[in-house]
């Protein structure tokens, strides 16, 4: 609790140094949701898009940067091969706590997490109010549910893949480049053939942050993916391969 | 005189191997890009009722997409600048007799000087026999000159360090207005009649004017590369203007 209490600090701090950062970030927040409605309304304006109700697309994308606000609680990870390079990760290896835990609060952009979840939640009454559609409180409770199992299980895979940068140089390149299919998650899953889709599904998530819960939240009919048979298999193998790594682990410290 | 930018350039292609393997990591995702946008026009697309037919979409995204990854080196013009003027490098950087804005732009297009001609030779082993060499080659000028202008628009944006101390958002911003007004995100010809001022914003220079030169649209091709100049022209004198008055705001970090 007092480590969650100083990154928060640290967090304000930051904040602090440079104030009108604070709302650069919301602003950059605010066109990058719009960037993606944009995107939508002038297709829209140029096919007719059979089989998908306009109110579900924009009801995606804004799922799309409400996931993006809580991916952005495992921001640290993203630089560990930068830490690992210039010998600070040293630093953490040497506290009585797990070093990613420590990596992953310190850098937590908390004014970012709470803004982009504060646009996404007034982005999709929004929606509701304009297209007038009525939300079940238990199809919220699902898509949130579901959202909250999309991030760990995506984070999952990531940090998985991150800490391979402690073994290997370089090894964020490649998670980088198969992470690069972030952005196809304002799309809906189902434009996609079936191998497309496991891949997105399973193996680089994306769809499992965007597309599912905005199903779930439009009460939509649609088969959810099996988790439970992929996720425990995760959950065991990831300590497993962060153990052999961090073991292969030497400082470039001086 | 033009023998300390020559360097310039020479010394940021000697990092080429490096530059080059991060621009090869991009080419590889590139197909996945495409095969996203070949499946999301496929699923809304019909042809009867739109402005470009399926083949020109993805031909234009393909342009779009060779581009950005030769490009993807500039993007950081904006960072250089910023640490810089924040860690006081420019202390000893305005000293040297050279120009700090020329000495900038010779490095960074010393940076695409293997990208830009290696993107262009995949767009025409790509289209092979479906464009002259003419056309190739006003491909290229307009590549460079859009290239111009996109490092005009970063560098200026790390000038406002001078007032602004943390200039990386702001950068983040712009990349979002630059997908949307340069057709990075979505051609221009999509949107309806009464935004098609946007074809006219300064931005279409740098992805959509070398699109619409190589395949020789609508508009005459002096007219298209004359409005890139012009564009340059402008910008350039907009961004020694704000770099004189910054110069005159620099307070050291040094000791």
């Amino acid at each position: 609790m007092k480590l969650i209490k100083k990154a928060v600090d640290i967090s304000i701090h930051n904040i602090l140094a440079f104030p009108y950062e604070i709302y650069l970030v919301a602003l950059y927040s605010a066109f990058s949701i719009v960037c993606t409605l944009l995107f939508w309304k002038v297709l829209f304006l140029n096919v007719m898009p059979q089989g998908y109700r306009p109110e579900f697309i924009y009801i995606l994308a804004f799922c799309g940067l409400c996931s993006d606000g809580l991916c952005d609680i495992f921001f640290g990870l993203r630089d560990l091969d930068y830490l690992v390079r210039t010998g600070e990760f040293d630093r953490y290896l040497v506290r009585p706590r797990h070093p990613l835990y420590l990596v992953v609060l310190e850098n937590m952009p908390i004014a970012s997490i709470l803004e982009k979840l504060i646009l996404s939640v007034g982005g999709i009454f929004l929606v509701c109010l304009h297209f007038e559609v009525s939300l079940e409180l238990l199809d919220c409770l699902k898509a949130v549910g579901f959202l909250l199992i999309g991030v760990s299980y995506y984070e999952l895979l990531y940090g998985l893949m991150t800490v391979f940068s402690l073994r290997f140089e370089g090894a964020s390149s490649l998670r980088d480049l198969a992470f690069q299919l972030n952005s196809s998650k304002q799309y809906p899953l189902s434009i996609f053939p079936m191998g497309i889709k496991v891949v997105l599904t399973y193996i680089i998530p994306v769809g499992l942050l965007a597309y599912y819960p905005a199903v779930l939240l439009l009460g939509m009919e649609e088969p959810l993916p099996k988790l439970y048979l992929t996720a425990p298999v995760l959950a065991v193998l990831a300590p497993f391969i962060y153990g052999r790594c961090i073991r292969h682990y030497s400082s470039n410290g001086g | 005189m033009y023998k300390p930018y020559l360097k310039c350039i020479s010394l940021e292609m000697d990092k080429g191997r490096e530059y080059f393997l991060s621009y090869l990591s991009t080419l590889l995702y590139l197909p996945v890009s495409l095969l996203i946008y070949f499946f999301l026009f496929r699923a809304f697309m019909h042809e009867e009722s739109c402005v470009m037919t399926m083949g020109e979409v993805l031909n234009y995204y393909t342009i779009v997409l060779f581009l950005k990854s030769a490009f993807q080196h500039a993007m950081a013009e904006v960072y250089y600048v910023y640490e810089d003027i924040n860690r006081g490098y420019l202390d000893v950087l305005i000293t040297k007799p050279i120009s700090y804005p020329m000495s900038r732009y010779c490095r960074a297009l010393g940076s695409v000087c293997l990208t830009i001609p290696t993107s262009i030779l995949l767009l025409v082993i790509l289209f092979w026999g479906k464009y002259t060499f003419a056309a190739m080659l006003a491909f290229l000028l307009s590549v460079l000159l859009g290239f111009t202008l996109l490092f005009l628009v970063m560098f200026l944006l790390g000038s406002l360090t001078f007032w602004l101390k943390s200039v990386l958002t702001l950068r983040d911003i712009f990349w979002v207005v630059l997908c949307i007004f340069s057709g990075e995100l979505i051609p221009l010809a999509f949107f309806p009649a009464q935004f098609r001022f946007l074809q006219n914003n300064p931005l279409v220079c740098i992805y959509d004017i070398p699109y619409r030169v190589l395949n020789a649209e609508g508009t005459p091709l002096a007219q298209l590369l004359g409005f890139q100049i012009m564009h340059i022209l402008f910008w350039g004198a907009v961004v020694t203007f704000v770099w004189n008055i910054g110069m005159k705001h620099y307070e050291s970090q040094g000791g």
